[in-house]
């Protein structure tokens, strides 16, 4: 199956894997890869920071999706804001919303609270799924366990709580959010063994939530040496530099080995992408996952 | 005998090695007649694997016999490897407080409880830092090195500690143990000057999450002094010479910028002394001749095979030195560095002897 099939198949899509490997690259070129045929929105929230901005070089920040691309657009959420949203549902004086805002015990509550930032960032996710046209949405999600905190928001809430408006967000998200036939996880890896048996955990982590499913695998950076045996002219007489090739000939293959092996153990699709400079444009990846 | 502990902080995106360097700086000052202790809180468990030692958890395991064990030698000091786990260390905390153990009862049975401690984000790392902080105290050890889950939540390590002081600020648990029990579950909520902040609270949890919560508080309520001045205290410490901060970072396939950010993260938190570890240095770091010499050689490579490889392994070379270089030169912009470059040896760490052998070279590099 291309990469454009999977893309096809479901609406919204979490791209996360291990911190490092190129979660926001991917979403972005991925996202871009969409954009050819759907209206996609590309969104990241980590907070007062934003990866996304940087990749795609957005002039400025905002919840609301801006346009970034011929049919992309690119969303970012601020915590803060996501709160300030979230009130506004309750609360229709932007007066009274300003002095809750403002409340110190409530902000140190916010921020002291666990899972609440994050779970009002699904909030405004919401928002974003249901009162947009967008086909595509593409979501640069944190590293993998945090990742794996957010999925879990309507498990630990209904442990929490049997009514009220935690209850009401998490149903909704259950119904437009995580669930197998609007949306899918996207893992990035790196050929790199820690990696890949941390990919491989979360695969099956993730699959044990019942709502959540695992689409594809892309595994980044893949060195590319040809097996060729001897070396040449020059070479012989520098015994660091035949050390340093010969430890990519060796990487080459064991990343080779580790993927099929990921590819056997999973079953999913598994994109193999080569090693691309880091000052690459992302043009490069979006060209070569084309082709996949 | 009262000794001058010193905390090693280890912060690094994930990937670069961090716990590995931990474990093996950690043998090394040891080895020099030093009492450590190795303390992970990274979920990835690797700790446990990079030791040899299956059954690592909430009480420090000593090193020494295993490396005794594998080595036949014996180190200079103790060494010793926990994992902290935040369950664990929030019944630490109560144990230490409370001593009616039906409160204890009641407050672990508490859903909040459960909420907190277990499934969610940021508080883990508070108590891992709380746990910590008792190692700290306990006057054992010369050097306690903390192996800090990868970036994102290594700065909540730092930041729990506030966050924690300003939850616990009277201002805040007034709210929710003073008002009447009547009043409360009726849901009078405008009756009283912090009536507004329930009601916000009530929008965004829900009226049956706070009333779970104001329980959840007063069965604690005989511990926030302790656990304020525990804050307070903490939070002095983070700010203190008796902690060292530590920023790994490895070109290896990693994106750009990681150092920077972490250096920039701390650097917002008022720490402005870094040691900067770069393992697993680009093969070319700081040999630009070589660099000449392997491109004449592909130049001229008269193998279409072969000069592709090469091709190939000088550009990524390139790039990882290229890239490491800016975020180094850009971390300096922002904060002192001491600066220890561990060359990667090409081949991974498989044994003590190995791992102590890192960690000399990483010593080498500390003034301490």
């Amino acid at each position: 199956m291309s990469l454009m099939d999977i893309i096809g198949k479901r609406r919204i899509f979490f791209v996360t894997g291990k911190g490092g490997t190129g979660k926001s690259t991917y979403t972005v070129a991925i996202g871009r890869l969409a954009s050819e045929h759907y209206k996609t929105l590309v969104l990241d929230f980590d907070n007062k920071r934003s990866t996304l901005r940087e990749i795609l070089r957005a002039s400025s920040l905002s919840a609301e999706p801006q346009r970034v691309g011929e049919n992309l657009y690119f969303s970012h959420i601020e915590p803060d804001e996501a709160l300030r949203y979230y009130l506004k549902d309750f609360i229709r004086s932007d007066f009274l919303i300003n002095i809750s805002l403002n409340l110190k015990p409530l902000k140190s509550f916010y921020n002291a609270l666990p899972s609440a930032k994050e779970m009002l960032v699904c909030y405004f996710l919401l928002h974003l799924v249901k009162d947009f046209d967008f086909e595509k949405i593409f979501i640069d999600m944190p590293a993998s366990g945090h990742a794996e905190l957010f999925f879990k928001i309507p498990i630990a809430a209904k442990g929490i709580f049997n009514k009220g408006p935690v209850i009401a967000i998490v149903n909704e998200m259950n119904k437009h959010l995580y669930s197998r036939d609007r949306s899918c996880v996207i893992q990035i890896a790196l050929p790199d063994e820690v990696v890949i048996s941390e990919t491989m955990e979360f695969y099956e982590r993730f699959k044990a939530i019942e709502y959540i499913d695992v689409q594809a695998i892309v595994v980044n950076k893949r060195y590319r040496i040809a097996n060729t045996g001897g070396i040449c002219e020059g070479l012989e007489k520098e015994e660091e530099l035949i050390r340093l090739y010969n430890y990519y000939a060796r990487k080459s293959q064991e990343e080779g080995d580790l993927v099929s092996d990921l590819r056997k153990r999973t079953g999913v699709s598994i994109f193999e992408v080569p090693f691309f400079p880091v000052r690459a444009p992302v043009d490069n990846i979006v060209s070569f996952l084309k082709d996949l | 005998m009262s000794r001058e502990t010193v905390i090693f902080f280890m912060f690094g995106p994930g990937g670069v090695g961090k716990t590995t360097v931990s474990a093996s700086l950690g043998l090394a000052l040891s080895d020099e007649g030093r009492d450590v202790l190795v303390v992970t809180v990274d979920p990835a468990k690797r700790l446990k694997d990079i030791l040899g030692i299956k059954d690592m958890g909430f009480t420090p395991v000593r090193v020494n016999d295993y490396f005794e064990r594998e080595t036949g030698r014996r180190l200079g000091g103790r060494m010793d490897a926990m994992m902290i786990d935040s369950r664990d260390a929030f019944l630490n905390l109560l144990n230490r407080y409370i001593r009616d153990e039906e409160v204890i009862n009641q407050v672990v049975k508490n859903r909040i409880f459960k909420f907190l401690s277990e499934s969610l984000i940021g508080a883990q790392e508070y108590l891992s830092a709380e746990k910590m902080y008792d190692m700290f105290l306990s006057n054992e050890y010369d050097i306690i090195i903390v192996d800090t889950a990868p970036s994102k939540n290594a700065f909540e390590f730092i930041d729990g500690a506030r966050k924690m002081a300003g939850f616990l600020d009277k201002r805040v648990i007034r709210f929710f143990i003073d008002v009447k029990e009547d009043d409360f579950i009726k849901g009078v909520f405008f009756k009283r000057t912090g009536d507004f902040l329930y009601k916000i609270l009530g929008i965004i949890f829900g009226d049956e999450f706070i009333v779970d919560m104001r329980g959840f508080l007063t069965s604690l309520s005989s511990m926030y002094n302790d656990l304020l001045m525990r804050a307070y205290e903490l939070d002095a410490l983070y700010h203190s010479n008796r902690i060292r901060y530590f920023i790994i970072g490895s070109p290896q396939k990693l994106s750009l910028g990681e150092l920077t950010h972490l250096s920039r993260g701390l650097k917002e938190r008022g720490i402005n002394k870094t040691t900067v570890i770069l393992n697993k240095a680009p093969f070319f770091y700081g040999r630009k001749e070589l660099i000449m010499k392997a491109n004449k050689i592909m130049t001229n490579c008269k193998n279409s095979d072969i000069k592709a490889n090469l091709e190939f392994i000088l550009a990524v070379e390139e790039d990882m030195l290229e890239s490491i270089e800016k975020d180094m030169e850009q971390m300096g912009d922002l904060i002192s560095q001491e600066r220890v470059v561990l060359p990667d040896l090409y081949t991974d760490i498989c044994n003590f002897e190995q791992l102590l052998n890192l960690g000399k070279r990483c010593r080498g590099g500390i003034r301490l």
